[in-house]
């Protein structure tokens, strides 16, 4: 994979305002919080700048003093939220290296669940690959990589089967994480599974298996 | 499949948004994938699994070939990939 997928960098764009008074962080912050609403209830596609506006109470004008259009306003939630989603959806591993795995699906569902308007929005942006899919890329590839490396600790520690591809294992791991909850929150798909449910699901095939009663 | 309907499986991912027909359209081929995954692991596992449990199997495959339809992950054997699947699937990530 390549390494130009990193994490969205984002600045003001050329002659629009860096939102450096008190005054301006204010604006920009409400434009950014009611981008996150339109985002959610109308979608990426389906949103307009005028959209934003009307959501914050503002003229189109003021928003485009702050931002190019909605893709900047996008990338500039993005790169609040990269950063914080991998820190706050990473799963921790017990002392004996086993990952903690209901109680981390619990909370990647609700961070899910308290992103859900970025993340459909973020879905939407993925095909055909925009610099949005790059960021996403990015992301899971850390998240990947994580994975990777806690496997290949298990098999060290003859925890986990020496047969067991790490990077397989951790590709399958991301998918299992990504998915189900994703058809859960953003599509609403909800299928009568509890999120204790899907947490249990999670802690049998990442733990011992659905064999095992 | 996938490989050979990777178009297809692009198209779907960016077609199916929230509230559209597409989109509909997957929610009934997740019931459906469901179900026959859900008959396979009964066989398999030789004990019935929960509904939850099949539909997210379903959705790891479904994941996974997006992923690497997508090109977000490498190409990688087949049967190796099965082979983990099947070994997290039945016997989970740790040793008993």
């Amino acid at each position: 994979m390549s390494p130009a997928h990193g994490p969205i960098q984002w600045q003001p764009a050329p002659g629009r305002s860096d939102a450096s008074s008190a005054r301006g962080r204010r604006t920009r912050d409400k434009i950014l919080r009611s981008a996150i609403a339109v985002f959610g209830k109308r979608g990426f596609g389906e949103t307009t700048v005028l959209d934003i506006a009307e959501h914050a109470g503002m003229a189109s004008g003021t928003v485009y003093q702050y931002f190019e259009d909605k893709h900047d306003i996008f990338r500039c939630l993005l790169q609040d939220l990269t950063e914080k989603l991998h820190r706050d959806t990473r799963m921790p591993a017990d002392d004996e290296g086993r990952l903690v795995v209901r109680d981390s699906m619990l909370t990647y569902i609700d961070v899910y669940r308290e992103y859900a308007p970025i993340f459909r929005a973020w879905w939407e942006l993925l095909e055909p690959p925009t610099e949005f899919t790059d960021a996403w890329v990015g992301l899971h590839e850390k998240s990947r990589g994580e994975m990777a490396a806690v496997v290949e600790d298990g098999r060290k520690r003859g925890i986990i089967d020496k047969k067991t591809d790490p990077e397989i294992a951790a590709d399958l791991i991301v998918a299992a994480f990504e998915r189900p909850v994703y058809v859960k929150i953003v599509l609403g798909w909800d299928d009568h599974t509890s999120d204790e449910d899907l947490a249990d699901v999670m802690s049998h095939i990442l733990g011992r298996g659905l064999a095992e009663d | 499949m996938a490989r050979e309907h990777r178009g297809v499986v692009r198209a779907a991912q960016e077609l199916g948004h929230v509230g559209t027909a597409e989109s509909e359209l997957r929610h009934q081929l997740r019931e459906i994938a469901g179900v026959a995954v859900n008959a396979q692991l009964d066989q398999t596992l030789g004990k019935p699994i929960s509904r939850a449990a099949a539909l997210v199997v379903a959705d790891i495959v479904a994941q996974y070939v997006l992923m690497e339809s997508a090109g977000w992950i490498p190409k990688r054997d087949t049967r190796a990939v099965a082979t983990e699947l099947e070994r997290l699937v039945k016997k989970g990530l740790y040793k008993k």
